[in-house]
């Protein structure tokens, strides 16, 4: 096992070869992870492996809630996906093309807002525009928009450090969203956020998803919040990471995470899959 | 019934701040900038304790010169100094060591800077670079570069190069320490953000490095024009033909003390005019800091 992940094989050929499951083919997948190990190297530990072959296939427009304990290696698999780094072994893959670097169709938002303290709200919700060399009145009306969905738009001259954690981690989806990507990256978006604000934030970013046909995945600890928001949802073993359980949360859409919080058929999902990332914890 | 409960209830905490920072925080942010103006403009007592500590001060000078703690020939009272400084200002003889002296100061002041902050970004950017350079660097500003002066005016003369350079040095250091140390001090989180948004290197440099290296390096920059004014003085010290230090320390060894005071305040208010210079565009370029920290005044 540990073997198979030392050497650093990038985007092995057999990838292409691996057959997929069935149903739709690789082109068609948004996201494709085909034995998928991520191995650290950990001065003094020797070789870490924190991903071990995971197989995943989302279908384009689908929304995946990746649960687990934490450090479990949910935020390697988004860190993959965003190019940020390329696995040990097996292939990480969009619409059947290997990702090898940084994409400009996909958003990341990280747990932590990272907002750029010296732009004010706007300029922040531009800067994946600005990178992009958008001309700045189309940034302008762009933001605007975002902001005003998101009931921020008053605070569009204001700096970061002005606003509330709830507003700031608002004005991070806005800047995630912004650029209009194809596949959302989230991690953890609404850990830091108390109960009454992340249920309204949640029920604002479901708002913004719902329709759009954007691939989402959508990291979490929260199985409460991965059954509320996702149509599917991935439990992973603690380290090293492996695919516990994928269940599909059949209720229906539009949802609305205030009035949903307590609806009993998501009540049941949640208490099946904590059953399983029970055994998990301890 | 229980939704429409809970929905109220939502609103009414969500835009409250969470984390119970500045109250006023999810105030539009002009009204909390006209309240921070009104608070500063308003402290009289902290006016009057100045002024007290002013006259003070003349005071204790007046009666100092007037009881003669020091032999009269070396000191010159309030009165003398500042008559010496009216006639001084009549004179075009003083303007020119003036503006010797600043130019020399603004030319150290911007060769040294820039020097240290192109150095400061490259080992600030490349760590390996750094570990070579750290050594030389370390010893090099430990050597008390005053001690240089005599070695500057042999080398490149009385004139005004031999002050740009030794400004230069020093300033060079002021600016270069800090600037390395707050390019590695930059969140990587934003970083990451700008990596993720498919940023190229120099977007990243100029969207992310610059503008969060700026707070320390303002700093670094005020305190690095006033010795600079400094370094040009000791320099002129040594030997010169023209400026400013030249003047004082002439007049010292003329006893001519009337003239050496009104000297002396005359740095002083430059050295003063040079920060408040610095700190004005320093204002402008970190405006969201200057609101960052009314925002924390206002909380207290």
């Amino acid at each position: 096992m540990g073997a198979r992940a030392t050497g650093v094989v990038m985007h092995t050929t057999d990838g292409s070869e691996a057959t997929p499951p069935a149903g739709p083919s690789p082109q068609e997948y948004s996201v494709s992870l085909e034995g998928v190990s991520v191995a650290f190297d950990v001065p003094g530990k020797g070789n870490l492996l924190a991903v071990d072959n995971i197989d995943l296939h989302v279908p384009a427009g689908q929304f995946v809630a990746l649960v687990g304990p934490s450090g479990c290696g949910k935020t390697t698999v988004l860190n993959m996906l965003a190019g940020l780094m390329r696995p040990s072994a097996g292939v990480v893959s969009r619409y059947g093309k290997p990702v090898d670097g940084p994409s400009r169709d996909i958003g990341y938002m990280l747990a932590r807002s990272a907002l750029t303290p010296w732009r004010t709200i706007r300029a922040n919700v531009e800067l994946g525009l600005e990178i992009r060399g958008v001309a700045a009145r189309e940034r302008k009306s762009r933001a605007m928009a975002l902001l005003e969905r998101l009931k921020i738009d008053h605070f569009a001259d204001a700096y970061p450090s002005q606003l509330s954690h709830g507003m700031q981690q608002r004005v991070a989806i806005a800047r995630t969203l912004a650029i209009d990507p194809d596949l959302w990256l989230m991690d953890e978006p609404f850990g830091a956020l108390d109960a009454q604000t992340r249920v309204r934030v949640q029920s604002e970013f479901l708002a913004l998803w719902e329709g759009s046909g954007k691939t989402v995945l959508f990291v979490t600890h929260d199985l409460s919040e991965a059954v509320l928001l996702a149509d599917r949802v991935i439990v992973m073993t603690h380290r090293p990471a492996e695919i516990k359980l994928d269940m599909m949360v059949d209720v229906e859409r539009p949802r609305n995470p205030q009035e949903q919080l307590f609806d009993p058929r998501l009540e049941e999902i949640e208490r099946t899959l904590w059953e399983e990332l029970r055994h998990e914890i301890q | 019934m229980k939704s429409s409960s809970t929905e109220t209830v939502a609103k009414d905490q969500v835009d409250r701040p969470s984390a119970a920072p500045a109250e006023h925080a999810t105030r539009p942010p002009e009204q909390a900038r006209r309240r921070t103006r009104r608070m500063g403009a308003l402290d009289l007592p902290v006016v009057a304790v100045r002024i007290l500590i002013f006259v003070a001060l003349i005071g204790v000078w007046y009666w100092s010169v007037e009881d003669e703690w020091l032999p009269r020939m070396y000191t010159a009272t309030p009165m003398e100094t500042f008559e010496r400084l009216v006639e001084m200002v009549q004179q075009s003889s003083f303007w020119h060591s003036m503006q010797v002296t600043l130019s020399e100061t603004l030319l150290g002041w911007v060769l040294g800077s820039s020097a240290g902050l192109i150095v400061g970004l490259i080992l600030g950017r490349w760590n390996r670079l750094a570990s070579i350079a750290d050594p030389y660097l370390t010893f090099a500003n430990a050597t008390p570069k005053i001690a240089l002066a005599p070695f500057f005016i042999l080398w490149f003369g009385v004139g005004p190069s031999s002050k740009v350079v030794l400004a230069a040095v020093i300033v060079f250091f002021i600016v270069q320490v800090p600037t390395q140390a707050a390019v590695s001090q930059v969140p990587p989180d934003l970083n990451t953000v700008a990596t993720t948004m498919g940023a190229t290197e120099l977007q990243k440099f100029r969207m992310v490095v610059l503008p969060g290296i700026m707070a320390p390096v303002f700093g670094a920059l005020r305190l690095a024009a006033v010795y600079s004014l400094l370094a040009v003085v000791m320099g002129e010290f040594i030997a010169a033909r023209v400026g400013l230090g030249q003047a004082l320390i002439t007049s010292t060894n003329q006893f001519d003390m009337r003239t050496a005071f009104a000297l002396l305040i005359v740095l002083a208010t430059l050295a003063v005019v040079i920060n408040l210079g610095v700190s004005a565009i320093e204002r402008r370029v970190l405006r969201w800091r200057a609101l960052e920290s009314s925002a924390s005044s206002v909380s207290i």
